[in-house]
């Protein structure tokens, strides 16, 4: 309500009319039955007792992947993980190691769920409000080796410059951000992300590309490619309109 | 506030006194516990929120210097450069609030003594070459205070190759030896309150770090940590 105008003046010496009395009545207080806006409202008159508390947005999922949500008046967090701590390992040991030699792949993105089918509940799904979605995905990985110590020739040996990962965040399937080409070693990737919303389900998703070679010739034995994940994460703030 | 009702009056009826003032009458009284059915949706800006009621609190710490932290610890040690990396935050967390947590930094020039994770012919050997960072969290239930860890999040040291030297029987790469430093590192998670209203009190977070050989020795200099407590 921005401002009242008297729907029918009365004057004096008017005959008053029970219809225009009753219609400036309703004009009135209808303004208080629904339509009170931040016209009507003192500024930083809303204090924390005013504010709802957080809620649970949906059911949270417990296990080697944990989900869970939290939703305001302003904003709704989201947040999905799979880590030593959820698979109850140390720092050191990954919670899931794949052989690319043998492992089904593509040289496309890959979702983590092809690498591994626990991954199949990560992705990040809820129902979001129209606004932002601002977040961050944080994968803990190592892709084959980096340096070998070669007892035979006495010497340390590397991974050429075609031997790389990249990793990107997709929105409802949409890539809406990736790292570019990151070299062998072990490496935490943070990948941060802000895409628009509006009223409607979205899913959030990593997932990896990998190119790779193969050691077939040497050196001897041949050096393992695994492909280890040690911890994903990835929170998402719904920041409403 | 309830809907406020109003008298039928139709056109041959006598209004009196009673009635016509009924409905400013209720809205005077009502007004006092105005509610969603009062309001329109959307009607809220920025602007009506309380000076010390922002629905985002911020806390930091950064160390922007040129000074390194150096450790071989294979457990976590605070990063203490000029100070300890702990982000002071002393305040007590609302049922399903969220603490979200960032952290960034530089590892500087390293001593990677144990570079590779492959010694052939044993094949992988992983370990060997990893550090790690954790961020800890420290809180207060009443009795004395106790660390709750957010997340532990790895690297590994490397060290460079180099094409000048390609092992005519193999094809690999040769490693130079010469240590790949003054990379970044980066991590962040968020945590739910999920007791009681008031009862636990979030002390600080500091960030931590270790090695997983003690041969090797991590340096870390700039480093900084972002928290954000998300209250509405």
């Amino acid at each position: 309500m921005a401002k009242s105008f008297i729907e029918r003046p009365l004057n004096q010496f008017d005959q008053v009319k029970t219809d225009n009395v009753r219609v400036n009545l309703d004009k009135h207080i209808s303004t208080f039955n629904g339509e009170l806006d931040a016209n009507n409202m003192p500024v930083e008159s809303v204090s924390p007792a005013k504010l709802d508390l957080g809620r649970v947005k949906q059911a949270d999922l417990s296990g080697t992947i944990t989900k869970w949500s939290s939703s305001f008046p302003t904003q709704a967090y989201f947040h999905t993980e799979a880590n030593n701590k959820t698979f109850s390992t140390n720092i050191y040991t990954p919670i899931f190691s794949v052989d690319l030699d043998v492992a089904t792949w593509s040289q496309g993105f890959n979702k983590l769920s092809l690498l591994n089918s626990t991954w199949q509940d990560f992705p990040l799904n809820f129902d979001a409000r129209e606004g932002m979605l601002v977040g961050c995905a944080t994968v803990d990985w190592e892709h084959g080796t980096q340096v070998v110590s070669d007892d035979a020739e006495q010497a340390l040996r590397s991974r050429g410059n075609d031997w790389w990962t990249e990793w990107g965040v997709f929105v409802n399937n949409v890539l809406v951000c990736r790292t570019g080409n990151i070299y062998p070693r072990r490496h935490t990737t943070q990948l941060p992300f802000a895409v628009a919303c509006g009223s409607q389900n979205v899913t959030i998703d990593v997932r990896v590309l990998i190119n790779n070679w193969d050691y077939e010739d040497s050196p001897s034995p041949p050096v393992a490619t695994p492909f280890r994940l040690f911890s994903s994460t990835i929170w998402c703030r719904n920041h409403y309109r | 506030m309830p809907i406020v009702k109003t008298s039928l009056l139709q056109d041959g009826d006598t209004p009196v006194a009673a009635t016509l003032n009924q409905p400013y009458d209720d809205v005077a009284t009502a007004s006092a516990t105005i509610d969603n059915t009062n309001t329109r949706d959307n009607w809220i800006t920025r602007f009506h929120f309380a000076g010390n009621n922002a629905c985002n609190d911020l806390y930091t710490f950064k160390y922007q210097g040129t000074a390194d932290f150096a450790t071989n610890s294979t457990s976590y040690t605070t990063i203490n450069v000029a100070g300890l990396s702990e982000a002071v935050l002393n305040y007590a967390p609302s049922t399903n609030e969220i603490l979200r947590v960032e952290s960034s930094g530089i590892v500087s020039a390293c001593t990677p003594t144990i570079s590779w994770d492959v010694a052939l012919p044993l094949a992988d050997r992983g370990k060997p070459n990893y550090y790690a960072f954790q961020l800890l969290l420290t809180y207060n239930d009443g009795g004395p205070s106790a660390t709750v860890s957010l997340g532990e999040w790895g690297y590994s040291f490397t060290t460079a190759s180099s094409v000048r030297y390609v092992s005519a029987s193999a094809g690999v790469m040769k490693n130079t030896g010469a240590p790949i430093s003054w990379q970044t590192f980066q991590f962040s998670t968020t945590l739910r309150y999920d007791g009681v209203s008031g009862v636990r009190t979030y002390e600080k977070i500091s960030l931590q770090a270790k090695v997983y050989d003690a041969a090797n020795t991590l340096r870390v200099s700039r480093n900084n940590i972002v928290a954000v407590r998300a209250k509405h």
